[in-house]
């Protein structure tokens, strides 16, 4: 195969290739492992939050038909930890970083924003769509004005590229994406999961403790190729579309969708080499001449 | 290690258990007791590795044995699955299995050399037992093999794999919640039972230089915990969890367990692990039933 030059510019900052991790499935500690980070577009961690947060009770997984649900409730370890250690340890290999911002608050999204901007984190992913915490999350992205005074709070903040991670959840996407456009976001990443649940037949309770959690997997891939399709017509931002990527032919509809890159999810989970594999599928399929010329005349739009 | 095996055989060993055996070159001499594997399953919809435990690993024959209960449409599936040892027609289903994962019940050396180890399991937990039984008996990750390997097994109904237990010169006591057995003394109970029936006629304890897992359903693992706590009896638990990826990613196995006292008796409070990777043997001391 010969050289090919796959590499986009998301908000001034170059990949080398569309692919990076969708947050909340890729560790830098154990994904590591299995392949050389430094090998994606970018890589995007779990998201992060001031103090250390404990998550949801278990189970906090759960099988559906062709996807799964999750209700982990952001458990991480805090930025502070995340700054002396995941991202030291995937900066060290030559990673491209994009981190997951999380929060309860605006004051909690700030204090996270301030530590990570004095650091060399390349960029910044705005998680206003988690549908698993109580407060916080999803509560600033199904309300346009919430979002774009989040965004703008933060913008006033750093000057690292902004990424806004949407939900699904919403009656119109595009206005919400307009929304955190104008208050300075400089991308958009989508979709978050869509809020779903599980029934166990045995008990009649849902399977999660959390009663509900986030449906996510080839399930709900129609969806987000159709609101990867709406909000790139919607705003002039890079956008980096996901939801139940698991082949190269998945990343392309979603880049002939209009997204300019591209997030393995779920897939990473059932095989933690999924991302290096979808890349190599995706860069044989953008050889063909034929698809090109229909990713540069969508590009036009 | 992701690899697709060919499966051997794959029986029914009791009501809803089974037992399935893969050609697994790659895996036999790579495997530690306690770990599990990723099982795929031949259907896309069921899009996750069910985890399962490792129950023997036999690096002479180069054959792996996994032992499931059928607990839903997944594990279903795969008890559906036919070896080629079974059916001469079948040229051989291939399973695709990644792994291993997990720590396993050795995870550090502190655990030989003692005078007697006892492997104290419940239903489905007493196959990876049958595992540790094997490496025991044959000094491997030890440094001085037991004297004396005795297993306490519970099961539901009909007892299973008694026989490959005593293969390891493993003493066998079982007994069924259900069926009266005569290696119980023809009555019907748990495991907890056969313990107990155990301390009072030879009083087992930590100055004998006994030492113990378990896996097996949490109650029956808490009391064991407790058990082994009055005894002064060190206590490794396997614990089960409901994952999504199995290596580490997901957090979707996330547990309390109490941390390490400092020296001043500070700091003593919780920590989060992941049932995978961290897991799923912890020392029962630090297990928050």
């Amino acid at each position: 195969m010969k050289n090919f030059d796959l590499s986009v510019n998301i908000a001034g900052v170059t990949w080398k290739n569309p692919v990076t991790t969708a947050s909340g499935t890729f560790s830098g500690q154990y994904t590591t492992g299995f392949y050389d980070p430094s090998l994606l577009g970018a890589v995007t961690t779990k998201g992060v939050a001031p103090l250390p947060w404990e998550g949801n009770p278990t189970p906090r997984i759960a099988e559906t038909y062709g996807g799964m649900l999750n209700s982990v409730g952001l458990e991480n370890k805090g930025v502070d930890d995340y700054i002396t250690g995941e991202l030291r340890a995937l900066k060290d290999l030559g990673a491209t970083v994009i981190c997951n911002v999380c929060g309860h608050s605006v004051d909690e999204y700030l204090e996270v924003v301030s530590k990570l901007d004095g650091t060399d984190v390349d960029m910044l992913e705005l998680n206003i769509s988690c549908p698993n915490i109580s407060c916080g999350g999803i509560g600033f992205g199904t309300d346009a004005n919430l979002a774009a005074e989040l965004v703008r709070e933060v913008r006033k903040l750093t000057r690292k590229p902004l990424i806004v991670k949407l939900t699904p959840n919403v009656t119109d996407i595009s206005a919400i994406a307009r929304s955190v456009e104008e208050a300075g976001a400089d991308a958009i990443s989508l979709i978050n999961t869509l809020l779903g649940m599980r029934i166990d037949l045995r008990t009649g309770q849902p399977v999660l403790a959390n009663g509900t959690g986030g449906l996510s997997g080839p399930a709900v891939k129609p969806v987000a190729v159709r609101m990867v399709y709406q909000v790139s017509r919607a705003v002039s931002l890079p956008v980096i579309g996901m939801g139940g990527i698991m082949t190269g032919a998945d990343a392309l509809e979603f880049l002939l969708a209009g997204a300019r890159a591209v997030a393995v999810g779920t897939a990473a989970l059932i095989n933690p080499v999924a991302p290096i594999d979808i890349l190599s599928e995706l860069t044989e399929l953008l050889h063909d001449e034929q698809t090109l010329e229909l990713l540069r005349r969508n590009y036009e739009h | 290690m992701r690899n697709n095996y060919r499966i051997i055989s794959n029986r029914e060993v009791s009501e809803g258990v089974f037992e399935m055996k893969v050609d697994a070159p790659l895996l036999v001499d790579a495997v530690l007791p306690g770990q599990f594997v990723n099982v795929y399953l031949p259907r896309e919809d069921l899009l996750l590795p069910r985890p399962i435990s490792i129950c023997d690993s036999d690096m002479e024959n180069e054959v792996l044995t996994l032992v499931y209960a059928v607990v839903g449409e997944g594990t279903l599936e795969l008890s559906r699955l036919i070896g080629y040892g079974e059916e001469p027609t079948v040229d051989g289903v291939f399973l695709e299995i990644f792994g291993p994962h997990g720590n396993g019940f050795f995870y550090d050396n502190s655990y030989g050399p003692r005078d007697e180890v006892l492997l104290i399991g419940g239903g489905l937990g007493v196959a990876p037992l049958l595992f540790a039984a094997r490496v025991l008996a044959d000094g491997h990750f030890v440094a001085d093999m037991p004297k004396k390997i005795s297993a306490y097994l519970g099961f539901p109904a009909e007892p299973w794999y008694l026989r490959e237990f005593e293969a390891f010169g493993v003493h066998v006591h079982a007994i069924s919640d259900t069926i009266p057995l005569a290696s119980s003394g023809g009555r019907v109970g748990t495991v907890v039972d056969l313990l107990n029936t155990e301390f009072d006629t030879r009083g087992l304890s930590s100055e004998a230089g006994t030492c113990a897992l378990t896996c097996g359903p949490q109650p029956m693992m808490k009391t064991v915990a407790s058990w082994c706590e009055e005894l002064s009896i060190p206590l490794r638990a396997s614990l089960e969890a409901r994952m999504g990826c199995g290596y580490g990613a997901c957090v979707g196995c996330s547990i309390e367990v109490k941390a390490d006292e400092n020296a001043d008796g500070t700091g003593a409070g919780l920590l989060r692990r992941k049932v995978c990777v961290d897991g799923p043997v912890f020392p029962a001391e630090k297990i928050v039933w």
